[in-house]
């Protein structure tokens, strides 16, 4: 008995004298990375409740995040006011729950158009100075809040953008299809770091009044221009999987362009595009990080500052390892959802010629 | 042309005539500005003293040469980067994708821990962990760690053993171009690869045994001698290397996956071997999948490469798009400089990928 389920186990595990060896190899650099990390971490760490002043050398000093957890959710947000982001957050909630009832689900346009007016009555609560909030200065904004603000705008921009590039590029005008290939092409050949830049120093050249659009408005339409680019090379590539076929059927039906477009091309092209959506969501709430580089502190940018402070040298790692966790937890919880949307949409699908 | 014909065109006209209306005013309001900043047009600023140093350069530089030299200066730089990692992260990928594709479930998993782990967080959290932990982790020049008696790591970087001009290095070069003969010559005739895989062996171990090496040393606070690569320089290639790694494991892996079992099984059926099916009939097809999206993860690291900016490593986006864009006010030109090379960069790999594409494939 013991004999058989040792070699059922050799075999699942280690089959043969190499994959042996490579797994011993493996379970001993596992054993010896592993415990001195949970000794940091967790053994003799101080904990977040603890007083700063127990932390020692030995292990983690939590109590650092803990003090700065609010900077590192809110940035510099005065604390009175915070309460207008957590509005802001349940109603961007009660939005994507309400995406649970199919009738709004199916209406697409009223779904967008109303998440667009949540988030504009998002920065405008945040910023305030409107029904007799007080005026939270921009340069004050921070944080996780910050990274969720920008990410979403930048995705939300990004759809309707992305499908117009992308339907431009397949417009019969010449001049249409080549100023839409140019944007993309050429956003998608540079850096995001190139298009920060360009949008923080030369977009308030190229506008009539002088220096009226502030910094934090300024990465927002440069995180849009780079969100959109991707966007419609991920619709571009799905709309070309579309067989002229059904465009053609429509046509015959006696549709028009749009309504072509609307009722028969475009939810078969949302159907196949939606996993690489997903994956362009997850990299823009990853690069959204570089707004850091040019003055805009979003969560990674409040981390930044805190493991630059003086006072906490020395304790880099607990608070990267705090925002690792937090950009790890969300990035591959969307990529998990991704992959079973894949999975059902694959269902439905009929055998892809 | 039919009445509806003709309004779709007149619309047209009119959306061109609006578009090309703001183009102009929005070039008219950047003279404007710019003029009122007392900013000349063009790229006469190329030419003058550009009055900062650089950290790390491949070319010599110092604060009286000019901008136009810092631009290349910082090119090489970022060109050096994109190199090295891309060479680590291949290597990264392949063992990581090897790993991944094993039936052993501990190896898998190790395998897809790192990938899940690297790609599910931003390579700027990465790197600037990275940059703090390491500089925090190094010791100052004094207490140097020496590394088997040649190379030596502290907080100012890491110094490698370089080798003095002279014969031997040479000899290394010519070991070298024959080694890249040998792979281009001796897949068609098999008796002058085994020659030139000699001559280039011999000619190696000559270059190696010839050389004199200049040796870092410490001496007082500073090291002497050898090569220097800054801190900034080596978590910028490991960073970005263990992060292209991840997707570049995954592109090796899908590229595996797309060949079918019945490849294997056929080659079986030949009776050729595990190893003889594997390099005769599985890799050339998996290479085939994999070239074109390998390509475009090393542009992705290309442009990638710019986060130096993060930690401050002198590459094209720090000392051309930030330092000289702030010192010159010549926004325009500098934006559109640093946006070009990019822009080359990747325009050239998608041409290159979209003729392999079409079929002009090498190996025919």
């Amino acid at each position: 008995m013991a004999a058989a389920l040792a070699v059922a186990l050799r075999r699942r595990v280690a089959p043969d004298r190499i994959s042996l060896l490579v797994l011993l190899l493996g379970v001993l650099a596992l054993a010896l990375a592993l415990p001195p990390v949970i000794r940091w971490a967790v053994l003799e760490a101080t904990l977040p409740w603890e007083a700063p002043a127990a932390c020692d050398r030995r292990g983690a000093c939590w109590p650092f995040v803990a003090e700065r957890l609010p900077q590192f959710l809110y940035g510099y947000y005065p604390a009175p006011e915070r309460w207008r982001l957590h509005l802001v957050g349940a109603l961007l909630m009660g939005w994507a729950m309400l995406l649970a009832v199919p009738w709004l689900r199916r209406r697409i346009f009223l779904a967008g158009a109303s998440l667009a007016a949540l988030i504009g009555a998002g920065y405008a609560l945040a910023a305030g100075g409107v029904a007799g909030l007080p005026r939270v200065e921009a340069g004050l904004w921070g944080g996780m809040f910050v990274t969720l603000l920008l990410s979403l705008t930048a995705m939300a921009a990004s759809l309707p953008a992305g499908i117009a590039l992308a339907l431009a590029r397949q417009a019969k005008s010449p001049v249409l299809r080549g100023l839409a290939g140019a944007f993309v092409e050429i956003v998608r050949g540079v850096p995001l770091l190139a298009i920060l830049f360009l949008a923080v120093v030369l977009l308030p050249l190229f506008l009539p009044w002088d220096g009226g659009i502030g910094l934090f408005a300024r990465v927002v339409v440069g995180l849009c221009l780079y969100a959109s680019a991707y966007m419609a090379e991920a619709v571009r590539g799905a709309l070309q999987s579309i067989p002229p076929g059904q465009g053609e059927a429509a046509a015959a039906l006696g549709l028009g362009y749009w309504r072509s477009m609307r009722l028969i091309v475009l939810p078969q092209v949302a159907r196949r595009a939606l996993p690489n959506i997903i994956n362009i969501f997850i990299q823009i709430l990853k690069d959204t990080t570089l707004v850091l580089i040019v003055g805009v502190y979003d969560l990674l940018g409040m981390v930044h500052l805190a493991v630059s402070d003086p006072k906490w040298m020395g304790h880099a790692a607990e608070a990267f390892a705090f925002a690792g966790g937090v950009y790890f937890t969300i990035c591959f919880a969307i990529s998990r959802l991704s992959r079973r949307i894949e999975r059902i949409l694959g269902q439905g699908e009929g055998n892809p010629a | 042309m039919r009445p509806s014909d003709r309004r779709a065109l007149s619309i047209q006209v009119a959306i061109y005539l609006v578009l090309a209306g703001l183009a102009l005013a929005a070039c008219l309001f950047a003279i404007d500005a710019l003029r009122a900043r007392g900013i000349q047009a063009g790229f006469g600023f190329l030419w003058n003293t550009a009055g900062f140093d650089i950290g790390f350069t491949l070319v010599p530089f110092d604060a009286t040469s000019s901008y136009g030299r810092a631009f290349l200066a910082a090119l090489l730089n970022t060109l050096l980067v994109s190199a090295l990692a891309i060479v680590l992260a291949t290597a990264i990928g392949l063992v990581v994708a090897a790993m991944r594709l094993q039936p052993v479930p501990a190896i898998r998993s190790a395998g897809t821990i790192y990938v899940e782990a690297v790609r599910n967080t931003p390579m700027l959290l990465q790197l600037l962990a990275l940059y703090f932990l390491l500089l925090g982790a190094l010791p100052p020049p004094r207490q140097s760690i020496i590394l088997g008696g040649v190379a030596l790591i502290n907080n100012r970087g890491l110094f490698l053993p370089a080798p003095l001009p002279g014969a031997g290095p040479a000899l290394a070069g010519l070991g070298l171009l024959a080694a890249l003969l040998t792979s281009w010559l001796g897949r068609r005739n098999g008796r002058i690869g085994a020659a030139l895989g000699l001559a280039a062996a011999a000619l190696l171990a000559a270059g190696a045994w010839s050389t004199t090496w200049d040796v870092p040393v410490l001496r007082g606070l500073n090291v002497r001698g050898g090569i220097a690569l800054v801190p900034e320089l080596v978590v910028l290639v490991i960073a970005l290397s263990v992060y292209t790694g991840a997707f570049v494991a995954e592109t090796f892996r899908s590229g595996f996956l797309s060949v079918a079992p019945g490849q294997w099984e056929a080659g079986t059926a030949l009776g050729l071997g595990r190893s003889l099916t594997f390099r005769k009939v599985v890799l050339p097809q998996a290479v085939r999948a994999c070239l074109p999206p390998l390509a475009n993860q090393y542009v992705n690291a290309i442009k990638a490469s710019s986060l130096a900016a993060a930690v401050g490593f002198p590459d094209l986006m720090q000392v051309f798009g930030k330092t000289t864009l702030n010192q010159t006010g010549q926004a325009v030109e500098v934006i559109a400089m640093t946006m070009a090379v990019y822009l080359a960069i990747s325009l050239a790999v998608a041409g290159a990928v979209h003729w392999y594409e079409a079929g002009g494939r090498m190996d025919r």
